[in-house]
Parts: structure tokens; C-alpha cells; sequence
């Protein structure tokens, strides 16, 4: 029985080592055709309005201002920063440049409930009226054109109902911490997204750098309040509509990462609580098992949970084969398995930064550490969400209170 | 090409020669002909789309291994020696692969990118990046030229120096400028000059400095004027916010070179600012 229980896990392991390879080499594959540079042949460049949810943001805010000021969008573009009650100098900031540009405006938003980032956004959608709506987190520094490029690629096709753009980390270089999230985000943000779209024609919002065409917005009520992952929400829901949501590698804004290990495991286990909550509504709502949700939701259980079962399954191979072989009627090369699991992993990885330009000895290095280092830390986040979770559960009987918005922190 | 690179491209044709030698010393030269196959593949690759196609084929010849040496380990046996063998002969195949590409990829990148960045640093060394205006240096070096020529010709010239200030955020400590506003200013007097007889140089985050040849104090009030209503019809701007918070200051050019440079540095902030110009 063990012999076969191993043999069906060993099985699944290489099928999901496949699958990723896969993505990858497609990621690759689409980075590197021409025909997927987007070019700006527009006659008439629809409203945007550009929403960007703040809360105690002065540490970032002014540099963020400065890039959205030098977005070049020969249509009209409207940049709202939605105020959420700040109490440090967020206020200032946005009021400097609300004087000076025109189409800069600070819009104080009213306390209500639930806390967090949908809401904002809800009361964003709900004061401005631009054709297309693309959200930035305040912390974001968008390349000049990565707003007319979101916007080009929408307008390709009337199935799109937005398009994503691509998250780079200003800070990569910052530390340990941050570069090996900076080589993430190459590899899980970017060219597995790029594989995704080549392959299934999947694309998932990003929660910042991404538009969405405001009549999708409508049509599907805007952001869910209670998601805490609520740009990985709105995209289960814009799929089971039937649009979709290509990726635009070229679209490229700067993001701030957490610089410090608490800040980290605070961020992503937000993430993984929101993950949890699609998750769940998806298996309690019909509706939204439709279309490429089903490919969706694979993504999402496979970025936290199959993940993690990986690298457990991958730690465990390892001490077995060190070990030398359990005691199974079919004999296994753990080791190799061990081996090859943990070289695709490190040439993931530095395909990525390959692609990104990005590619240095440390960077190598530090790719190949990351299953040592940077993988085992998701075996704790996964534990802490569940645990989180849990007492959460247990602590409000409401199931629409227990979620608690929880904003990651700024670095100067 | 540059001596290092040179240098470089030979020690990774040498590492990938060590490496074949050494992998002929352990193992059979027919399980290293896989590779030499593959290395053709990459050799296409790079020929046909450049460098990243070699690298997509590099990759997919990569995880292609991979699979191939779990296959083959689980069909011949799982002596730890045995996969101890495998895995090397995989290290060893695979760096080798890896030298190729890369020393094709920095042959054929190199000589592109070297006149790429020759380009692209003669522009950066000329202008600034933010404001399209002339830079500190390049600056100097024109107004000497200009200056010599004005002297020839026995006529005046006058200073324009335009300062804003930047967001002073108490919180954080820190003032902060905005290159927004610095781009907007730079491409309004670049517009509001006589590109081929004026120059306007930027001098810091918040000081533009305007050298205007062949004109007298109405001139330079001119063009002062016209600044500010180019301002005005900037779209994306509070024009009369912008402006109040714009200090136009006219001198006359100092009929010594050596003042009128100094004047430019004391600008620039070198001398403890403009009010130490003499």
C-alpha cells in the first residue's frame, strides 16, 4: 500500500513539475515573439481614470504622484489618490499636487466598513467616470507609457475586458529578503502569467497595474469588499463572464516589496487568508465555476497549497534519499528525483532573470539558494494563514466580520 | 571589442574545454553527444532569432534532461551510485551547454550594445534626463563658446535663473522634488528660447539657468513673458499655482569669464547658492 501511495505521489509531483516547466518555456516562448509588443495605432484614446487607494502612505506617496504625472496619455486621463483616512501626511502630498496639476485630484474617502483596499476602490468607481479604470498601489512608479500601452492592448479585441500590466520591484536590490522576492515576481508574477495567456489565454489582475473597462466594472458590481485578494477575486469573476484579460509584459510599473521578514509574512499571509476566501466562494458559487475558471482555480490552490505539499514532498525525497531508500517493493531514485525537482526549480527561476535582464552571479546564487531558503518559509506562511484562519473563525461568529484588512508597510 | 571582453569570452571558451576534457576523462564520449546535438540546436536558435531564442531552446533542452534523468534512473535502478553518476554527467553536460550559449550570446550582444550605449551616453552626457535641458558641464562648455563670440561681436547677454520649490514633508524629514514639474518647466523654456542662439541648462532638481545672447534687460523680460504664458497653456497644469511658486530672477552676463562662470557654479549651489553671487 505505502509502495503504491508513494509511486501516485511521486507521479503527481513530476505531472506538476511538467505543468510549471511548461508555463515556463510558454512564458519564454511569448516574451521573446515580436508580435507581442504592443503597438499604439490608436485613432481616438478613450477617458481613463486612474485610482490609487492610500492610507498612511507618506513614505511613497510623492514619488508615485511624480510618475503619475509623467504618464503620457494623449486622451483623457484623471488621477484620483482615494485618501482612506490617513492621519499622517498622505493628505499633503496629494493636496501639493492636486494644485498643480489639473487633472490631479484628492479625493478624501468616509470611513465605513469593511476596512480595506475594495472598498476604496468601490467609492473610487463610484465618484469618477472615465471609460477605462486602472488601479495603481501608492507605492507604484509606472514606466511614462504604461498606461497608454494597458490601454492599446484593451482595445485589441472586444473580449478583453482590461488588461494587465507587469510588476517590477524598485527595491530588488535592497537586501536578501528583497531580491529573492524581486526573482518571484519575475518568474510567478511575469513569465508564468505570459505562459498562462500563451497557453490557455488566462490572465490574472495583479491589484495594481491592471485596467479594467468600467463597463465590466458595472456589469459585474464593482469589487467584493470582503476579499482580501480582491484583484484575484474580480478576475474569477470577469472570467466567468466569458472576457478576458491579457498580459502586457511591455506595461511595466515599480513596486516597493517588504524589507523586513515580519512585514513579508504579514503581506502574504493576507494573500493566502484572500486566497482562501476564493477558494471557498468558488466551491459555495455555481456562477463562478464557468469558463477558464477551472484553470483559475488550479492556479490558485497550486500557488499556496501544491506549492508548499512540492516542497514538502521535495524536503522529504531529499532525507529519504541521503537516507538511502525506504522500504517499498518498487525501488525509487529519490535522490535524483531530489535533484532534478530542485534543478527546474533553479532554472525557473533564472530563466526569468535571464528574460528581465536581470542576470548577475549574485542573482544565480541566490536562485540557487531559494529552495533552501525562500520555498521552506512557505511551509510556515501556510501553517500561519491556516492558523489564522481558524482562530478568526473562531472568534466572530459572522463570517463577514472575521476578515481583517491588514496594510502592508511602507519602506523610506 | 574591449580587452575585457575579450578576456572573458576567452576564459569561458576555456572553461567549456576544461569542461569537455574532464567529462571525456570520467565518462563515455557517446553519452556527451546528446549535448553536442543540443549545442547545434542552440547555435540555430541564436542564429536564426538571436540571443534569448538560444536561451528558450537552452531551457527547454534543460527541463527536457531533467525529465529524461528521472526516466532513466527510474527504469535502470536507484543505487545511489548510480544516480550520483547520473547527476554529474548532467552538471557536467549542462554547464558546458550553459558556456556555449553564453559565449555565443556576449559575442553577438556586445558589439550591439556597445554602440547602443555609445549613443546613448552621448546624449546623457549632453542633456539632462528629466528637464531635456543641457547639463551643468555641457552647459559651461557652450557658454564659453558663446561668451567668446559675444565678446567678438562687443554685444550684452543676460541670465535667466528660474527655482521652484519642492514639498516639504515634516513626517518624514525630507524635501522632496518633484522631476514632474522639473520635465514640464525644462520643456517649456526649451520651447520659449532661440534654440540655435540661447541655452538653458539644468542646474540641480529645482534650478533651470537660461543664457540669452545678443539681448538687453527687455529682452530677457520677453522672454520671461513668454515662459509664463507657455506655462499657461500647459493642459495638465495649474498654470497660476506653478507660478507662484516660481522665482524668475534676470542678470546680466558678467563681462569676465571667469565671473560668469563662477556665476553658474554659485547657481549650481557651489558657492552656498545664488545669494553669493557677487
Amino acid at each position: 500500500m505505502l509502495s503504491k501511495i508513494i509511486i501516485f505521489i511521486a507521479i503527481s509531483f513530476w505531472l506538476l513539475i511538467f505543468y510549471y516547466s511548461v508555463l515556463t518555456t510558454s512564458g519564454l516562448i511569448f516574451r521573446v515573439r515580436k508580435e507581442n509588443d504592443v503597438k499604439n495605432n490608436l485613432e481616438e484614446y478613450p477617458s481613463v481614470d486612474i485610482l490609487i487607494p492610500a492610507h498612511n502612505e507618506d513614505k511613497v506617496l510623492f514619488e508615485t504622484l511624480d510618475s503619475m504625472a509623467n504618464l503620457i496619455y494623449p486622451g483623457e486621463l484623471k488621477i484620483y489618490v482615494l485618501n482612506d483616512n490617513s492621519t499622517d501626511q498622505t493628505g499633503d502630498i496629494a493636496d501639493y499636487f492636486s494644485k498643480l496639476y489639473k487633472n490631479i485630484f484628492h479625493v478624501k474617502v468616509p470611513p465605513g466598513f469593511p476596512k480595506g483596499k475594495a472598498r476604496v476602490l468601490n467609492y473610487g468607481l463610484s465618484i469618477s467616470e472615465g471609460e477605462m479604470v486602472i488601479v495603481f498601489d501608492a507605492d507604484n512608479q509606472p514606466q511614462p507609457d504604461a498606461v497608454l500601452k494597458l490601454v492599446t492592448k484593451t482595445l485589441e479585441n472586444k473580449r478583453y475586458a482590461g488588461a494587465v500590466g507587469y510588476v517590477r520591484t524598485i527595491n530588488m536590490y535592497k537586501n536578501f529578503l528583497t531580491r529573492m522576492i524581486g526573482i518571484e515576481f519575475l518568474v510567478f508574477q511575469l513569465l508564468m502569467q505570459c505562459g498562462r495567456w500563451q497557453l490557455f489565454k488566462l490572465g490574472s489582475l495583479t491589484g495594481t497595474n491592471m485596467l479594467v473597462k468600467r463597463k465590466v466594472l458595472k456589469e459585474i458590481g464593482g469589487w467584493d469588499p470582503y476579499a482580501l485578494a480582491e484583484d484575484a477575486e474580480l478576475t474569477m469573476r470577469i472570467t466567468a463572464k466569458g472576457y478576458l484579460l491579457p498580459i502586457v509584459p511591455d506595461s511595466i510599473t515599480w513596486e516597493q516589496e517588504p524589507e523586513t521578514y515580519k512585514v513579508w509574512l504579514r503581506q502574504r499571509t493576507r494573500w493566502m487568508l484572500g486566497n482562501l476566501y476564493i477558494v471557498s466562494k468558488l466551491i459555495r458559487e455555481k456562477t463562478l465555476r464557468r469558463n477558464a475558471n477551472i484553470v483559475n482555480a488550479v492556479q490558485l490552490i497550486s500557488i499556496y497549497h501544491l506549492f508548499v505539499a512540492m516542497v514538502l514532498v521535495s524536503d522529504i525525497w531529499f532525507a529519504m534519499g541521503i537516507l538511502g531508500r525506504i522500504n517499498v517493493d518498487y525501488k525509487i531514485p529519490l535522490l535524483i528525483i531530489w535533484f532534478e525537482s530542485w534543478w527546474v526549480y533553479v532554472v525557473q527561476l533564472i530563466a526569468s532573470i535571464v528574460i528581465d535582464k536581470e542576470i548577475n552571479v549574485g542573482n544565480i546564487i541566490i536562485s540557487m539558494l531559494m529552495y533552501f531558503t525562500y520555498a521552506q518559509l512557505w511551509i510556515l506562511l501556510l501553517i500561519r494563514a491556516h492558523l489564522t484562519q481558524l482562530k478568526n473563525r473562531l472568534q466572530s461568529k459572522d463570517s463577514s466580520t472575521f476578515i481583517v484588512w491588514d496594510k502592508t508597510v511602507r519602506f523610506c | 571589442m574591449q580587452f575585457y571582453d575579450r578576456l572573458k569570452i576567452s576564459i569561458i571558451f576555456l572553461l567549456q574545454f576544461i569542461m569537455f576534457i574532464i567529462y571525456l576523462n570520467f565518462f563515455a564520449i557517446e553519452d556527451f553527444s546528446i549535448y553536442l546535438i543540443f549545442m547545434v540546436f542552440i547555435y540555430i536558435s541564436i542564429l536564426i532569432g538571436g540571443s534569448l531564442y538560444g536561451f528558450v531552446t537552452l531551457t527547454m533542452t534543460t527541463f527536457a534532461v531533467a525529465f529524461w534523468q528521472v526516466y532513466t534512473a527510474w527504469i535502470n535502478g536507484s543505487r545511489i551510485s548510480f544516480q550520483i553518476t547520473l547527476i554529474l554527467k548532467q552538471i557536467m553536460g549542462i554547464i558546458f551547454l550553459i558556456l556555449f550559449w553564453v559565449m555565443l550570446s556576449e559575442i553577438t550582444n556586445i558589439t550591439v550594445e556597445n554602440r547602443k550605449m555609445k549613443e546613448k551616453l552621448k546624449i546623457l552626457e549632453r542633456t539632462d534626463e528629466i528637464t531635456g535641458a543641457l547639463t551643468k558641464s555641457e552647459l559651461i562648455e557652450r557658454f564659453k563658446i558663446i561668451f567668446t563670440s559675444m565678446q567678438r561681436r562687443n554685444q550684452s547677454g543676460y541670465f535667466v535663473v528660474l527655482r521652484w520649490a519642492g514639498l516639504n514633508v515634516k513626517s518624514r524629514g525630507k524635501t522632496y522634488d518633484s522631476g514632474s514639474i522639473a520635465r514640464i518647466i525644462g520643456q517649456v523654456c526649451l520651447n520659449s528660447i532661440r534654440r540655435q542662439y540661447d541655452l538653458a541648462g539644468s542646474l540641480g532638481n529645482n534650478t533651470l539657468l537660461i543664457v540669452l545672447q545678443n539681448t538687453n534687460l527687455e529682452g530677457a523680460q520677453i522672454v520671461v513673458g513668454r515662459i509664463k504664458e507657455n506655462l499657461k497653456k500647459e493642459e495638465r497644469i495649474n498654470a497660476s499655482v506653478l507660478l507662484e511658486e516660481l522665482d524668475f530672477q534676470i542678470h546680466p552676463i558678467p563681462t569676465n569669464l571667469d565671473e560668469a562662470v563662477e556665476f553658474i557654479n554659485c547657481i549650481a549651489g557651489e558657492c552656498g547658492g545664488i545669494e553669493n553671487v557677487k
